[in-house]
């Protein structure tokens, strides 16, 4: 997770000015205010040990068109105002965050358009954990099977001597049709009659319902680990051509 | 083009059932009418929403609005409100666009068209209720309309706030627009949007972006109902739209059944006609038979060329807010609801002029329903079980003057006061007393807007806002207190304020089953001195509510007591408006309001120890900390033995009550002594 710090000022600035149609000429208002909370910002993150080159910062505005009482929070493409070039950019931002957010119709700026908030983000990014992938196996994940036992499985089904795997065990491209259960260090998975389990590349799991099932066939497992180990070899043959890209 | 009166009067009751609608509606699944009855509820929601994030005018963020769906044929489907009185306005002019656009050449009706419409005569209340009409289209096939309004303080009449009080007819009211097409093919035309801004020139910024508001809110509604209709079929949207219809229509006659037959009856008296001062008579009768209601208003005094008249579809709206905020709140809001009530409103009374009165006022008016559907319903409630919804409800004195002026940003604005609006006494109920400052009784979703919003955008400084001790109706159940609020006007040289209210001299409320009325709330200025400049001295003497400052004026000046309807007024930089609101009615006899609960009042500031001591007849301790219940149950045993000894036989008193006849002058247009018939001509200019 990034370090981030947040930081807001309000102040209220014509961005375009109803009565004369003149957009904002002040820019130093503007500016000081963003300087300042990039001040605090800085201060803080180089209390944490942080250098303020690492900072990087996002600016939001508190906007709104001349007379609502509601306003809107727009990201503003600029840190500071120079031209204006730049207050023009401002707009436009705030405009299609608008329109965007109730409707095209709504775009009025002969009201005016305000600014009322400076809300600055400042965030230094952190390195992010990467999480291993492990090598693709095919779908006969008999490796992980340790054994079965009865288990009921309602009243439709009933009794069932139903296979056992170990999750630890269980790789890549691994398929496990129900009625089955895995076992976890920290959980157990009940994978029912007429779903598989499919283990990703990061070991994850999804366990999917298979097309057609019906009680009868949910007796006959293995016949479901064989269509289902066919599908998981195309599944993850394309999981393999996706790593590979 | 002759009014189509056929259609202003039978377009709020639901079209009956086609077969196809009726087939569609067997065919929902198990949980299909529960899952999307909310769903649509919730699409409503979002109209609404976004219009109210968009908008400018007070009455539009504190909810007097409303976004709906209707079928097809333009019966309602469901709504979320906002204002109760919208469950009845938009059903009109959808009715009107397919009986006169549709099919004709020169408009016709196409997806991605915008309607618009204000026009009271085709379904409105009045011209400040604006609302966006959009039709929704399935592969080329219509299955349903949006509407989304709000009111909308400005209508360009001949004084500022669109109530217009100095009106003598529809002409003095400003832009009044029957259905129009306004956008084509998901584009608003600007040459129609420059129209209306011209048109409302007073707070044209405020015109513009709200038509924007209300159009996007509409819009919005558009685009899910089509997303739904996509994705389960316009066949099931039709069943849908049937099934919540019937559920209301069905629930509301089965829940009237229950109910004992019978007349029930109350009157109600206002005092001015927005023009003068005067006594004006509302009778009502709720008759109950079988599963069917007929509210009765014959006997309402007669029509006249002042500004405080409704038109029979803005009576019929007001009634709809009792109908959905107690007996039937519970209820699906749809067009069912209206399937079992009949209304009797006569032609030519202040509740049904002729087309050509002035009406931006009618609230005022037609709000004379809520205490009297609130009494007749509480009469007939009480033995059901329904006795909860016993409740005297509100008055409408309609506390809010309305601002006018070039604000201190360089902008015209023109606007209520939303606080004063929102911020009435609601009555007692039959077990719990009233709230205080509850709200606004059309909207009890409403909002009061925060001071600070209001100083940022209004050129006015607050001398106060706090609630105002004997303002409630007293009963064994109190009703809610009111508030005083004071107004300098400031930052700007000067501002001009209307204010479109009525009981200054008389409630129109009258408590319920011996609870007192509510406060009239009289009209209170300060002209020629400078507040701001004695607060900034550093004066400590500042009146601090309504009762100090006319009782102990420090603030200099020349101070009127008025009637609080008052004509476009300009008041200076410095001086003093007050806007101060009615307290809610009360319940019961006050001898029997327990003596803790007084004193409860009395340290609260709700009511003065004059009150406690003769109303209440409780007796306080010198510290007021404490009832002295010994001296109490004197004080009450005297004044029950007071009582016994003023009855009379019913018939001696009748006979005297009979010779009693209020002054000719109040009567000027009140009609015939006693029974309100029309009496003088009304000529309109």
């Amino acid at each position: 997770m990034d370090v981030v710090h947040l930081y807001e000022r309000s102040r209220h600035l014509h961005l375009l000015d109803p009565a004369s149609g003149e957009y904002l000429t002040d820019y130093q208002a503007f500016n000081e205010i963003v300087e300042g909370l990039e001040e605090a910002a800085r201060r803080d993150f180089e209390g944490e040990g942080y250098q303020g080159g690492q900072i990087d910062y996002v600016l939001e505005l508190d906007m709104k068109f001349g007379g609502q009482l509601n306003v809107k929070r727009a990201t503003s493409p600029v840190l500071r105002v120079t031209s204006q070039a730049d207050v023009l950019a401002i707009r436009q931002a705030f405009e299609e965050e608008y329109a965007q957010a109730y409707s095209p119709l709504g775009v009025n700026p002969e009201a005016g358009i305000e600014i009322h908030n400076f809300a600055l983000r400042g965030r230094v990014p952190q390195p992010k954990p990467e999480l291993e992938r492990h090598e693709l196996g095919g779908p006969d994940a008999s490796a992980a099977r340790r054994g079965q036992r009865r288990a009921y499985w309602g009243s439709e089904t009933g009794w069932l001597e139903t296979p056992v795997s170990r999750q630890s065990l269980l790789r890549l491209g691994h398929a496990v049709t129900g009625p089955a259960i895995v076992e976890a260090e920290d959980t157990t998975v009940v994978i029912e009659p007429g779903w598989t389990l499919r283990i990703g590349e990061y070991l994850d799991g999804v366990i999917e319902r298979q097309p057609a099932h019906s009680a009868a066939q949910s007796a006959d497992s293995a016949a479901q680990s064989a269509d289902s180990a066919a599908q998981s070899a195309e599944a993850a043959a394309g999981t393999a051509a996706r790593l590979a890209r | 083009m002759a009014v189509d009166l056929d259609l202003i009067e039978q377009g709020i009751k639901p079209l009956p059932a086609t077969p196809a609608e009726l087939a569609a509606m067997a065919e929902l699944g198990p949980a299909d009418y529960e899952i999307y009855s909310e769903m649509l509820s919730i699409i409503c929601q979002e109209g609404k929403n976004i219009m109210t994030k968009m908008g400018i005018s007070a009455m539009l963020h504190s909810g007097d609005s409303v976004a709906a769906i209707y079928t097809p044929q333009g019966d309602l489907v469901t709504a979320i409100l906002g204002t109760y009185l919208h469950c009845v306005t938009g059903q009109i002019p959808i009715k009107f666009i397919l009986k006169y656009w549709k099919d004709n050449p020169t408009v016709g009706i196409r997806p991605g068209d915008v309607f618009y419409c204000n026009e009271a005569i085709y379904g409105g209340i009045h011209n400040p209720d604006q609302f966006a009409v959009v039709p929704v289209f399935l592969d080329g096939e219509l299955i349903a309309w949006s509407v989304v309004g709000a009111h909308q303080a400005e209508t360009g009449g001949s004084e500022p706030g669109g109530e217009i009080t100095t009106a003598r007819s529809r002409h003095d009211e400003g832009m009044k627009l029957t259905p129009i097409k306004i956008g084509e093919r998901y584009q608003l035309r600007d040459d129609l949007i420059k129209m209306m801004e011209n048109f409302i020139s007073r707070a044209p910024r405020m015109q513009v972006t709200d038509v924007r508001a209300r159009v996007s809110g509409a819009d919005r509604v558009r685009l899910r109902l089509e997303q739904l209709a996509a994705k389960r079929g316009a066949r099931f949207l039709s069943g849908l739209f049937r099934k919540m219809i019937t559920e209301t229509a069905e629930g509301a006659r089965s829940r009237i059944r229950a109910w004992n037959d019978g007349v029930y009856r109350h009157t109600v008296f206002l005092d001015t006609t927005g023009a003068e001062a005067g006594l004006i008579r509302v009778p009502l009768a709720l008759v109950k038979e079988g599963d069917h209601l007929t509210i009765d208003l014959s006997g309402t005094s007669p029509e006249h060329e002042g500004s405080f008249q409704a038109l029979a579809a803005s009576t019929r709206a007001h009634c709809a807010v009792n109908l959905y905020s107690f007996p039937f709140h519970d209820f699906p809001v749809s067009a069912g609801m209206l399937e079992p009530i009949d209304f009797v409103i006569p032609h030519g009374t202040i509740l049904d002029p002729d087309t050509e009165a002035a009406i931006s006022c009618s609230p005022l008016a037609a709000s004379a329903v809520f205490p009297l559907l609130a009494v007749t319903f509480s009469k007939m409630m009480f033995d059901s079980d329904q006795r909860s919804q016993v409740c005297g409800f509100a008055s409408s004195n309609s506390s809010a003057p309305m601002i006018s002026a070039v604000n201190q940003h360089g902008v015209r604005i023109t606007d209520f006061m939303g606080y004063p609006l929102n911020a009435w006494g609601l009555s007692a109920r039959s077990d719990s007393d009233g709230v205080d400052v509850f709200g606004f009784p059309h909207c009890p979703w409403g909002k009061q807007p925060d001071v600070e919003d209001v100083e940022s955008e209004f050129p006015v400084l607050h001398l106060y806002q706090k609630m105002l001790p004997n303002t409630c109706g007293f009963g064994r159940w109190r009703g809610g207190a009111g508030a005083a609020i004071g107004y300098i006007t400031h930052h700007v040289p000067y501002v001009i304020w209307t204010s479109t209210q009525k009981e200054a001299k008389l409630p129109t409320h009258a408590g319920l089953f011996g609870g007192y009325a509510e406060t009239v709330v009289p009209g209170i200025r300060l002209t020629g001195t400078d507040v701001v400049a004695r607060l900034a001295s550093g004066d400590p003497d500042i009146p601090a509510d309504d009762i100090e400052l006319i009782t102990h004026n420090t603030l200099g000046g020349e101070l009127h007591l008025e009637h609080q309807t008052r004509p476009a007024t300009v008041m200076h930089k410095g001086e003093l408006l007050c806007a101060s609101t009615q307290g809610g009615g009360g319940y019961g006899d006050v001898l029997e309001r327990e003596p803790g609960q007084v004193l409860t009042d009395l340290r609260g500031s709700v009511i003065t120890r004059w009150v406690a001591e003769h109303v209440y007849c409780v007796a306080v301790a010198e510290d007021g900390l404490a009832v002295d219940r010994g001296q109490t149950e004197r004080l009450r045993a005297a004044e029950r033995a007071r009582r016994l000894a003023r009855g009379r036989r019913w018939d001696d008193f009748h006979r005297e009550w009979d010779q009693l006849k209020p002054p000719d002058e109040v009567l000027k247009y009140y009609g015939t002594w006693p029974d309100a018939r029309q009496n003088r001509e009304v000529i309109r200019i």
